[in-house]
């Protein structure tokens, strides 16, 4: 059995393996630079062609997904001048990965730590004590 | 999505060598204007066959087959480029000598970009055919192509014999056209891994026969990988024989087959591992009689 983990470029970000189409990862990419103050509110994000020529992928993927940040009140678009952090994006991206946190963080935690036998409550306890350590 | 017509067309295509060599079987698929359109499938599948019908090179066929809107016989010169991955001339030709022929051929030849590119690859124009390796030929012969600026470009396996670092500045070639130019780009290729991003669609041959043409979220959403219990696994409908290791199986499925994920873990599927498991039957061997 061999097993390719994306249809994306290498280095390319994937969400949980390749679980998501090309145009969402494209869009997950300027969301994380986002969510990480990378990309601040009214920063110009690179155009649909710099971002297909960089990543080599097909010119049609990347509009795809920067269409869809604007749909979501991510991006907004200057014609003639280029696409942009809209404003409040960054509050409205972390709200909707607050919802989908515990989808994807937390059932997966939970499911593995039932496999080997940790009660929810010793997960809870490590998740402090590594908390802890890390600061 | 404009009115245009597709970049080509094509309505039970069969192409035949001979009685017992079918290259293509009814071959109904279209190809998108403007876009970048992905040829898959195994070495003999019939890709180079369909390319050079669609290039109008291919006459002895039967069906329908229009490109950019016309009968691929009526097709004037130089609408059409295709790049094979071999010197059509004499191999103490020097690539200039190729751009004066291209240039007559195609009235919007661009020979800055095609010197662009064979600079980016590292290619002397002036040196002859005859002397570059076999990844450098590809190059040389593909950076025309782009170059050509014809509206419809095929692309035979342009990947063949390029190192890493050349295979992606292809790539990068490709979508740097896609985004500036119009016209319509057609690549074959079996290297899927490396280039599933550059397209828009793919179309996927097996044994002379279209087993799937789609945009390549779509298609793949449309599948799944199932690993679970060997018996379970091998119940459902798979594309392929069940891999098994001990009592474990995995195999590919439409997604609509596939079990509860409590009973097996069901994960998606790259074009990559598609391209090899969607076939044709192979055909019977009491079939094929003797004549």
């Amino acid at each position: 059995m061999v097993s390719y983990s994306s249809n994306g470029p290498p280095g390319f970000p994937q969400v949980n393996g390749v679980e998501i189409p090309l145009f969402q990862q494209v869009a997950r990419r300027i969301s994380d630079d986002i969510v990480a103050g990378i990309l601040v509110e009214d920063a110009q994000v690179p155009s649909t062609t710099e971002f297909a020529i960089h990543w080599s992928i097909n010119p049609a993927t990347a509009l795809k997904g920067i269409t869809q940040l604007v749909d979501d009140g991510i991006l907004y678009k200057q014609r003639g001048i280029g696409m942009f952090v809209a404003e409040g994006a960054r509050e409205r991206l972390l709200a909707q990965r607050r919802t989908e946190f515990a989808d994807r963080f937390v059932h997966p935690l939970l499911a593995e730590a039932g496999r080997i036998g940790l009660t929810p409550t010793e997960v809870a306890h490590l998740i402090l004590k590594e908390n802890r350590h890390d600061q | 999505m404009t009115s245009e017509h597709p970049a080509a067309s094509t309505q039970g295509l069969n192409l035949s060598y001979s009685r017992r060599a079918t290259a293509l079987n009814g071959v109904t698929v279209d190809f998108s204007h403007g876009a970048i359109t992905g040829l898959i499938g195994r070495n003999g599948a019939g890709k180079t066959s369909l390319l050079r019908v669609l290039a109008g090179r291919e006459p002895r066929f039967t069906g329908d087959v229009q490109v950019l809107g016309l009968p691929v016989r009526k097709l004037p010169a130089g609408a059409v480029h295709i790049c094979v991955d071999w010197w059509p001339f004499a191999g103490d030709l020097r690539i200039t000598d190729l751009i004066q022929q291209l240039r007559r051929v195609h009235t919007r030849f661009d020979q800055d970009r095609a010197r662009e590119l064979l600079d980016a690859f590292g290619i002397d124009p002036r040196r002859r055919a005859g002397a570059l390796s076999r990844g450098q030929l590809s190059a040389a012969l593909t950076s025309l192509a782009l170059a050509s600026r014809a509206d419809l470009v095929m692309l035979d396996e342009p990947h063949l014999g390029m190192d890493a670092p050349s295979r992606a500045l292809l790539n990068r070639a490709c979508v740097e056209d896609a985004a500036d130019m119009p016209g319509s780009l057609i690549i074959s290729t079996h290297l899927v891994d490396e280039t599933a991003g550059l397209f828009e669609r793919v179309v996927i041959l097996d044994r002379g026969q279209v087993v799937a043409a789609d945009d390549v979220d779509s298609l793949c959403a449309a599948y799944a990988r199932v690993d679970g219990p060997y018996d379970l696994v091998s119940s459902l409908p798979t594309l392929q024989p069940v891999e098994r290791i001990g009592n474990r199986g995995s195999a590919l499925v439409a997604r609509t087959d596939a079990p509860d994920p409590h009973d097996a873990h069901v994960t998606p599927v790259t074009l990559q591992e598609l391209s090899g498991a969607l076939s044709v039957p192979a055909p019977s061997t009491l079939s094929t009689t003797t004549s």
